[in-house]
């Protein structure tokens, strides 16, 4: 689970357009700043992207957090396997 | 049957409570459900007892879909969710809108006649919204679709099947299995669901009854406003709004927890907030989500890059429909669009870094902006719609007071003077019900405090028919 915190943490890096921005699992858009509903969204699209994988409306709205997120990509990525 | 009427209070509520309380005792969880399932039956007959098969059909319907969803392999089973998404939008859209989009085709002017004018089925805006979660969480596998008993107890629950607050499947069908709650809880919790409804009461029966007065003067006897009564007038209404609905859901939720099921809030104290996307954080929480997860991020994602530009639009459309889904009106679309256009200015503001204002300059914009909007949101029509707005920036009587003058001759002052009073500080200062409720604890303090909410609610009751809530038309 690090090594997928350490590789998102890079994908937020390049959106949110932060070099320095350390995330944890309990990083959420209430504590990150310029974490808004669009960057969601490019946020989104760019794990998807990366990783090769689709996330569902009802799954996303479950999102609490980076944690969370964590979470529901590892079950996409072993459905994969 | 009304949340705020005597049967609901004194008969129905206490009858169910007790009723499944002793069913889940003697006979376990799924008697309860069977009795809960048999209320809102009763609650939803109550109304006109030929709706029930609307909602039965939607349930049946929504049912199989989602079984099929479940059984067929991908990507069938998208086909499977699209058709359910279209059925349900063209089964709300053929009550609600039919007369409204094809009525207004030019070459139906004179023959609206030949429109069928079907009878709107009560909660059918909700229970279809929540039908759709419904569908795309079987679809994401987010919940397994599970029986027809379950799903039926589930949609037609009755604190939230009329005017929600709108609940998601994979929250409320697992709350079944434990009906009530844990054992040793159950007193607690009634507790704190009395206290909850005692303060919906109020709201709706004492405090948004007195600003509907004001309101409703203004709105439909006020003749030739000044742009000071406009705003006064619009104010009120926004007032009454929160206080009858806010009220209803918090007599839903407390109802719900008087049950031992946890059903999602709606409001928190949304006139606090400081910009348009904290009201839409604070104001209606349920159809935000909805709104948020459903059309915004859906109508985002569409687009190849997701830009700024795309996001203001998005927002504006999103609104828009949501608007649209209030009710057949211009005034509704009109209502939604303009808060589509202020979330898309918040968005710029915020991404392009412009100066922040200070706390108090960003509230009284903020406020000033939800009354222009209420003032069209109210209009009885798109005619007094203009002329409202009209009268608004009109600033040549910018400052008149005639109609604030002749008031007292429809309002009473001693009756209504006095919640409203409270009423503003409640709904700017102190904490929010819902606050109020999460940290209620059974006390000498809170006992009194329900029975004089309960107590000065049924001396207004008493005084007046029940009045419907605002969003049953909806």
């Amino acid at each position: 689970m690090d090594s997928l915190l350490g590789e998102l943490q890079q994908v937020f890096r390049d959106v949110l357009d932060k070099k320095d921005l350390v995330i944890k699992p309990e990083s959420s858009a209430l504590n990150v700043e310029d974490w808004d509903s669009l960057n969601h969204v490019v946020l989104i699209s760019a794990i998807e992207k990366k990783y090769h994988v689709k996330f569902g409306l009802a799954q996303l709205q479950d999102l609490k957090n980076v944690g969370d997120l964590l979470v529901l990509l590892e079950s996409k990525l072993a459905a994969k396997v | 049957m009304l949340f705020n009427s005597f049967a609901y209070i004194l008969c129905f509520l206490p009858i169910v409570v007790i009723g499944i309380a002793a069913l889940k005792t003697r006979l376990g969880p799924r008697a309860a459900q069977a009795g809960v399932l048999l209320a809102s039956a009763v609650f939803y007959c109550w109304f006109k007892p030929a709706n029930i098969g609307y909602l039965a059909a939607s349930i049946l319907v929504n049912w199989w879909i989602a079984q099929k969803i479940e059984r067929a392999p991908a990507p069938r089973n998208k086909r499977w969710l699209q058709f359910g998404l279209v059925l349900n939008v063209c089964y709300l859209s053929s009550f609600k809108y039919l007369n409204f989009l094809i009525g207004g085709l030019p070459f139906m002017r004179g023959h609206e006649h030949l429109i069928p004018d079907l009878e709107f089925p009560l909660g059918i805006s909700f229970f279809t919204l929540t039908q759709i979660m419904y569908l795309v969480e079987s679809h994401e596998e987010v919940i397994k679709p599970g029986s027809l008993f379950d799903h039926a107890t589930f949609v037609s629950f009755f604190p939230y099947v009329i005017s929600g607050p709108m609940a998601r499947a994979s929250r409320i069908v697992p709350q079944f299995s434990k009906f009530g709650g844990r054992s040793g809880e159950e007193m607690g919790r009634v507790a704190r669901g009395l206290y909850l409804f005692s303060i919906g009461l109020l709201k709706k029966a004492v405090i948004a009854e007195a600003f509907s007065h004001v309101a409703s003067y203004g709105f439909d006897v006020a003749k030739n406003c000044s742009t000071l009564e406009v705003l006064i007038f619009g104010a009120a209404y926004g007032m009454q709004i929160y206080f009858d609905f806010s009220g209803y859901s918090d007599m839903a939720i407390g109802s719900a927890e008087m049950l031992g099921i946890e059903i999602p809030r709606n409001f928190d104290a949304p006139f606090r907030a400081k910009s348009v996307s904290e009201f839409w954080q604070r104001w209606h929480i349920s159809l935000t989500t909805f709104i948020t997860n459903y059309l915004y991020t859906p109508i985002l994602r569409s687009f190849k890059r997701p830009t700024l530009i795309v996001a203001c639009f998005s927002a504006v459309a999103a609104m828009t429909i949501a608007g649209l889904w209030h009710g057949p009106a211009w005034t509704f679309v009109l209502w939604g669009s303009l808060h589509g256009v202020a979330l898309a200015v918040n968005q710029i503001w915020r991404k392009k870094k412009m100066p922040k204002l200070p706390g108090w300059l960003s509230w009284m914009i903020t406020f000033g902006f939800l009354d222009v909007a209420f003032v069209t949101f109210r209009a009885n029509s798109t005619q007094d719609m203009v002329g409202l707005l009209g009268s608004l920036f009109d600033l040549r009587h910018a400052l008149g007071v005639a109609n604030l003058e002749v008031m007292h001759v429809t309002v009473n002052y001693p009756i209504s003077g006095l919640p409203i009073l409270f009423g503003l500080v409640a709904a700017f200062m102190g904490k929010s019900s819902e606050q109020a409720a999460r940290e209620f604890r059974p006390s000498l303090w809170n006992a009194p405090v329900t029975a004089w909410a309960l107590l000065i609610s049924f001396l207004y009751m008493n005084s007046q028919v029940a009045a419907e809530f605002i969003y049953f038309k909806f």
